[in-house]
């Protein structure tokens, strides 16, 4: 019964993947962050992060949708630095630092179909970050520190929908590859809990190339 | 193609998130602290900033205009920081340089200043020259005197030309400065307990300078003969200022430097060998001189000088040759911290010259006095051990040595890992020694009354270093990475630990400060 309710909805006839190319979307993602940052250096030594999120996508007409993308990237890593001991004797000391961050862009999508199944598109997003910036004494969870900022931005991209499957149906499976550039404000982070001057701990600018492939469902 | 095989690797690593580890050249901050009245200031060598550190944890980063801290002074009263700091200039006018990395390497200069600090206020005394390394205050500490110290010269810099035998005085309350060249390598620089002069060491001249003027107002050859080369060793003024004993490198001849009103004139006595040290006493007003290559410990009675005769030195024989002195309330504490074949402390009453001989199970490493001089803590250093039986576990072990200068008691304590600091805390009814040891997460709290019985502290990481604060407490750095100190209370042992400083400024950028300015 249930298999046949699924061949249903992915065959039957439908208003989905009509010819006009702007349908309802669900899609989990897979990406990556970029930065030219200096300062990103500390978290990747190529100046891209992997993410994780997901996007949707409302029709509002012929071609064109509102597309809402979220990524999400915590990227772990640790300090090796000296340590000057008794004597000013050296030594090296590892402490553990991660950065989160949470992207929520949104912005009209426009698609210039090829074929029912092949469909490139277009997109602009204003773009908000929320990052998190963590720091701890090596395996010592009681000594973390965490500092946050946000920061505003935008991105431009190209992709393409690949959407298999009968053009009627009313469900389609679908993938996306998209590669795009983002540019955002920095995210300055600071310890408000240092005194009556926040103190400084310094900035990530994020953004740049970026590319991300999905996999969901459109309707 | 290695780009794309990058990204997918990263795609396939998507959701688990992704590892780095960010190598940093510098240690995040520096545990060898300095501490005002007003709070600790703490380098943060990555960040090269400098803060100050609040014992209820809050901080401040203060504005050096770019440059980086590289050594930080504290006056002898506490109340000022003096901060040694260097920062970059690109000669390049291109304006798209802005990062130190984006300067030829042709075109980067480095400049060294020094500044004063007074209450997170910084003034900036001007550049000086990066050879000068080393700093002395007078007795008030109103004045610092810059100098190269050759000896602590780890990486001396020149730029363009240096006399390296100039010496820079600098009045802190004001900024004004005076120059000196005082001749080759100067190295001991003392100062009269009046405030009016300093007497400067170098080789083969003895330079005094009016610390009002800054004028040199005295010069005295420590030779006849130009082609002579004498290097002092150690100097130190009478109580009356009236006299500077000078002991050289190589010689048993003592120079001593009446400085009376008629002028100045050279006294030379003979000693029974080359000093290791000297040191004098103001309530006996008598000189004490050691020897590395004599067992013997010569006392120079300072009130005949004027009249000098070498009767006036007395020649005690010792059981084993003593390197270094410290001097008590008319009584001098001797030890040996050259050689370690050598375990004797010698107490020597300056009025009447009874010597009382104290053997410790191990070599001293070094010394201290408490204030009332009641009790002498040594760090007991370890020596060659041939043997297995209890003897040579404690030969084999650093240790712990107290002698009660009143009693004449003496023991030596075996710790469980080198002491790394030390510091004597005294009360009107006790007197005891907190002592770190290294790598151990705890502090031993000795009373010296009874050093057998410690209590141990328990510290929240091993200790790096230990400082005393003006009120009295200590400062506790720790082997802690992101910064850990603790402030702890000797009376009731309360402490205070304050953490994770050593972020401020952690994602910085090599920006090239002071661009544009002329």
């Amino acid at each position: 019964m249930m298999t046949a309710t699924l061949l249903m909805l992915l065959n039957g006839p439908a208003h989905a993947g009509s010819a006009d190319a702007a349908d309802h979307e669900v899609s989990l993602e897979l990406g990556t962050l970029g930065s030219r940052d200096e300062n990103f250096s500390m978290f990747s030594s190529d100046g891209m992060l992997p993410s994780a999120g997901g996007r949707i996508g409302y029709a509002v007409m012929p071609r064109w949708s509102v597309l809402a993308d979220y990524q999400y990237g915590r990227y772990g890593g640790g300090i090796e630095s000296e340590v000057i001991g008794a004597d000013g004797d050296y030594d090296y000391a590892y402490s553990d630092m991660d950065l989160t961050v949470h992207q929520l862009s949104i912005g009209p999508k426009f698609d210039l179909p090829v074929t029912h199944w092949l469909r490139p598109y277009a997109t602009v997003q204003g773009m908000g970050l929320l990052g998190r910036l963590g720091f701890a004494e090596d395996g010592d969870e009681d000594s973390r520190v965490r500092y946050g900022d946000t920061a505003a931005g935008g991105l431009a991209a190209v992709g393409i929908d690949l959407v298999p499957g009968a053009p009627r149906a009313r469900l389609h499976l679908a993938s996306h590859l998209e590669m795009g550039y983002a540019r955002a404000f920095a995210l300055d982070f600071s310890d408000p809990d240092a005194g009556n001057t926040p103190a400084d701990i310094g900035d990530i600018a994020l953004g740049g190339y970026y590319l991300r492939w999905g996999v969901g469902i459109r309707f | 193609m290695r780009r794309t095989l990058s990204t997918l690797a990263l795609l396939a690593a998507a959701g688990c998130g992704s590892y780095h580890t960010f190598y940093a050249n510098d240690a995040l901050w520096d545990p060898d602290v300095a501490v005002t009245t007003d709070g600790t200031y703490v380098r943060l060598p990555h960040a090269q900033q400098l803060i100050r550190l609040q014992e209820n944890g809050t901080y401040v980063q203060l504005d050096l205009d770019g440059a980086t801290p590289t050594r930080l002074v504290t006056t002898p009263d506490q109340e000022r920081l003096l901060v040694f700091s260097q920062w970059p200039e690109c000669k390049d006018d291109d304006e798209d340089i802005e990062l130190v990395s984006d300067c030829p390497s042709d075109a980067l200069v480095y400049h060294n200043e020094l500044s004063v600090v007074d209450d997170t206020t910084v003034t900036p005394l001007g550049e000086i020259a990066p050879h000068m390394n080393a700093l002395a205050f007078s007795e008030d500490g109103a004045i610092a005197v810059a100098y190269l110290d050759y000896e602590n010269g780890d990486d001396i810099q020149i730029d363009g030309i240096a006399d390296l035998g100039e010496v820079r005085f600098i009045r802190l309350s004001d900024g004004t400065e005076g120059r000196v060249s005082v001749g080759f390598s100067p190295e001991r620089i003392l100062f009269s307990q009046d405030g009016e002069t300093a007497v400067i060491m170098s080789r083969s001249v003895v330079v005094a300078v009016d610390l009002e003027t800054f004028e040199k107002v005295l010069e005295a050859p420590l030779r006849l003969d130009a082609d002579d080369q004498v290097d002092p060793s150690g100097a130190a003024l009478t109580p009356d200022g009236g006299t500077l004993l000078v002991t050289v490198v190589g010689s048993s001849d003592l120079y001593m430097l009446e400085l009376g009103d008629e002028g100045a004139y050279w006294n030379l006595a003979s000693l029974g060998a080359e000093p290791a040290t000297l040191a004098v006493d103001a309530v006996t007003n008598r000189s004490v001189f050691v020897f590395a290559g004599a067992a013997e410990v010569d006392v120079l009675d300072n009130d005949g000088l004027d009249a000098f005769s070498q009767g006036l030195i007395e020649q005690i024989t010792l059981d084993e040759p003593a390197t270094d002195i410290l001097m008590g309330a008319g009584f001098a504490v001797l030890y040996n911290n050259r050689n370690i074949n050598t375990r004797d402390v010698y107490q020597l009453k300056l009025d009447s010259m009874e010597l009382v001989e104290h053997v410790m199970d191990n070599p001293v490493r070094s010394m201290q006095l408490t204030d009332s001089g009641r009790y002498g803590v040594a760090v007991l250093q370890p020596e060659d051990s041939y043997t297995n039986d209890l003897d040579g576990f404690q030969d084999a072990r650093w240790g712990l040595g107290v002698i009660d200068l009143a009693s004449e008691d003496t023991i030596s304590l075996v710790t469980e890992s080198k002491p790394v600091g030390v510091a004597l805390v005294e009360d009107d009814t006790s007197s005891y020694a907190l002592v770190l040891l290294e790598g151990q997460g705890y502090l031993l709290y000795v009373d010296l009354a009874n050093p057998s019985v410690p209590t141990l502290v328990d510290l929240p990481a091993p200790a790096s270093a230990l400082s005393t604060l003006p009120d009295g407490r200590f400062l506790i750095s720790h082997t802690a990475a992101l910064g850990l100190v603790s402030y702890l209370d000797p009376q009731t042992l309360e402490m205070n630990s304050v953490d994770g400083f050593a972020v401020a400024g952690l994602l910085r950028e090599d920006v090239l400060p002071r661009r544009g300015e002329q």
